[in-house]
């Protein structure tokens, strides 16, 4: 996750990190993590990745924050449903894997080099 | 290859295929392949690899299968082509080859793969769905998707900064986040490749991103610790995709 601003909007955050704000924490499936000071609206980048445990490194340069994902369980997935992914076609256009419930889907990665 | 399976499998059930290529250099870098194969199923561009932060992708090509309700049933994986696809064509004699292209294509003539298995496998899923012994339960998706530490994770961050440092033209501030990422999740052959297809080869053509290593007029400029044709003889090339797991 990559971000311009330290105080963004709490929603941003979600779906850009995949975890959800509710009562009990910081959710995705299954596994909350308990915060010390949930957020509002908005948020400070920094301080809930400390709180989730997220890894974050910066570039003073250009002011960018980038975030981690979490490692718990130490397994790349905390769960098998799968997370939101909303990528650009060639024109630019964005298409939402969500668009595809109701299929069986295979994600082919490739790469141009 | 891909699309005719995807259009004989989209023949027998709901299903639909979906081609992700992960570039930094973003729709520039995939294009001319999109639009040489012309695919009807969605091709989309990740910029930032996502594929990797989100699903573990560390090699390509991989796959990933997600059922009708949105749930993973096999996580990232080695995803050879179709079996019956024609050959490619033959590759030009070496002797038309600078020297490292020649070595580095007799490497990868030693990459192994499960074409047969891999396909019998999704046939089966696309046939018999949940009820397919390939389909995983949610504990073994998560058990078989990579390994991710805190070292794993910061990794991924200094990826994600050095990909948005190269889209801002900030090359040389990029070098230093890759090589933090390479050093922290030394699985990923995706950020190594990606990295290296990045540097300037010293080729001109359509091969000019698969070089992946020094100059041969300037090796010492080589900001990287490994290269392609080192890495993978250091590891050996029958090691470089993981062997299909039923």
């Amino acid at each position: 996750m990559l971000f311009r601003r330290n105080v963004i909007n709490t929603r941003a955050f979600e779906e850009a990190s995949g975890w959800t704000f509710k009562p009990e924490g910081a959710c995705k499936g299954a596994t909350c993590i308990p915060l010390k000071n949930p957020p509002g609206d908005t948020l400070d980048v920094e301080d809930i990745a400390a709180q989730m445990g997220l890894p974050v490194v910066k570039d003073k340069t250009h002011g960018l924050i980038a975030v981690g994902p979490e490692s718990i369980g130490a397994k790349a997935l905390t769960t098998a449903e799968a997370p939101r992914l909303v990528l650009p076609g060639l024109d630019g256009q964005p298409f939402d894997l969500a668009s595809l419930l109701g299929k069986k889907v295979l994600i082919y990665a490739w790469a141009p080099y | 290859m891909w699309q005719a399976l995807r259009n004989e499998l989209a023949g027998q059930a709901e299903f639909e295929l979906v081609a992700v290529g992960l570039d930094t250099l973003g729709a520039e870098g995939c294009r001319p392949y999109i639009e040489a194969a012309a695919p009807e199923h969605p091709s989309l561009i990740d910029q930032h690899h996502q594929l990797a932060e989100k699903f573990g992708v560390i090699n390509i090509p991989s796959s990933i299968w997600i059922n009708e309700a949105g749930v993973i049933v096999r996580p990232a994986e080695a995803a050879p082509a179709p079996p019956s696809a024609p050959a490619d064509a033959p590759p030009p004699p070496a002797g038309e080859l600078p020297p490292r292209f020649a070595q580095m294509m007799g490497e990868a003539a030693k990459i192994q793969s499960d074409p047969q298995d891999y396909h019998h496998a999704l046939r089966d899923w696309i046939g018999k769905g949940e009820a397919s012994r390939f389909a995983l339960g949610e504990d073994q998706v998560i058990a078989r998707s990579r390994p991710r530490d805190e070292n794993v994770a910061l990794g991924h961050a200094h990826f994600e900064l050095a990909s948005a440092l190269e889209i801002r033209g900030e090359h040389d501030l990029a070098i230093s986040h890759f090589c933090a990422a390479h050093e922290l999740v030394p699985d990923s052959w995706t950020f190594r490749r990606q990295a290296w297809s990045l540097e300037q080869s010293g080729v001109t053509g359509p091969l000019q991103r698969f070089w992946q290593g020094p100059r041969e007029d300037a090796p010492e400029e080589w900001p990287y610790a490994g290269d392609w044709l080192t890495d993978v003889k250091k590891i050996g090339a029958e090691n470089y995709s993981e062997r299909f797991k039923p």
